[in-house]
């Protein structure tokens, strides 16, 4: 009788102890599962490395005018694209057929900041007669000059002191390298500028074209620098 | 007499064992809830940049005949 009755309190005590185990068991991995899900952001361990890199396309790269003259009589012929529409001629008789701005994509993970840098200015691009080296602006009959505009709503963003242009504002072309935009867009369907180009020809420009339909055209190299913008 | 011997004797080997269940269960799972570490994201800004060339090019014939200015 007496073993029977330590036989009763062992197993209720094996029971309880039992019971015990699976709630401490429960409770710690419904616990564990908690943190281990990421459910529980406190205890979260997140630890991601992004690296900015500018990378930059253009799709537009070329302004082509093929052939033509300053009509007689006039001084100076004006052509200048715009955007991906019609681009425009007056007092000249280039056709405009297919000439259109270039086209920049910041298809890079970051903001960048943009610097366009032109090999020639007006005088060196057309050399008229009545022109200077020393005065390239100087002569209202012969310009060159670039516009930005977005392409996307919100894709130059000018944030920042010290830039040099503004969006749809012509300004002439620089040898030495303006900022047009300092927060260049990264975003998709945010992250592209048309390059706009006016150039006024004059008539008495000595940088022309012989050689008939075949002629090897005038030109300029535009450079577009992106930078990671901070 | 001897076989309730034997149970109780299973009965405390079945005590003893809950007993090591219940500190095993605990340590075990205390290994794995050691506080974790800060959330940490890193955003590498070393200088990067990238160039693009556009070209403008036009073929200019020479006028005709040059326009009757004073200045000229």
């Amino acid at each position: 009788m007496k073993t029977n009755n330590i036989i009763i309190v062992l197993a209720t005590v094996a029971i309880v102890i039992a019971l015990a185990n699976i709630s401490v068991t429960l409770f710690k991995v419904s616990d564990l599962r908690e943190k281990i899900s990421g459910y529980a952001t406190t205890y979260g361990f997140v630890n991601i490395t992004i690296v900015q890199f500018a990378n930059m396309n253009m799709t537009n790269e070329s302004i082509s005018w093929g052939h033509g003259m300053v009509i007689t009589g006039q001084t100076n012929a004006t052509l200048y694209t715009v955007q991906d529409g019609a681009a425009v001629v007056s007092n000249g008789n280039w056709s405009n057929v297919g000439v259109s701005a270039l086209r920049l994509e910041n298809i890079g993970n970051t903001n960048l900041s943009v610097i366009l840098q032109n090999s020639l200015d007006a005088y060196g691009f057309f050399g008229s007669r009545r022109g200077s080296a020393t005065t390239p602006l100087d002569n209202v009959d012969e310009e060159y000059k670039l516009n930005i505009t977005d392409a996307y709503p919100n894709s130059c963003i000018n944030n920042a002191t010290g830039i040099n242009t503004s969006l749809n504002e012509w300004v002439y072309a620089n040898k030495t390298g303006m900022i047009v935009c300092s927060d260049f867009n990264y975003e998709a369907s945010k992250n592209a500028i048309y390059i706009d180009v006016w150039l006024t020809v004059p008539y008495d420009a000595l940088n022309v074209s012989t050689g008939g339909d075949t002629a090897d055209p005038i030109g300029d190299t535009i450079t577009v620098t992106g930078t990671v913008a901070w | 007499m001897v076989t309730e011997k034997v149970v109780v004797v299973l009965m405390i080997v079945a005590i003893v064992l809950s007993v090591v269940s219940v500190i095993v269960t605990i340590s075990a799972l205390n290994l794995r809830m050691m506080p974790a570490p800060e959330q940490s994201i890193n955003i590498v800004r070393g200088h990067s940049e990238d160039d693009s060339q556009g070209r403008v090019s036009i073929v200019i014939f020479p006028p005709e005949a040059a326009p009757n200015l004073s200045n000229g």
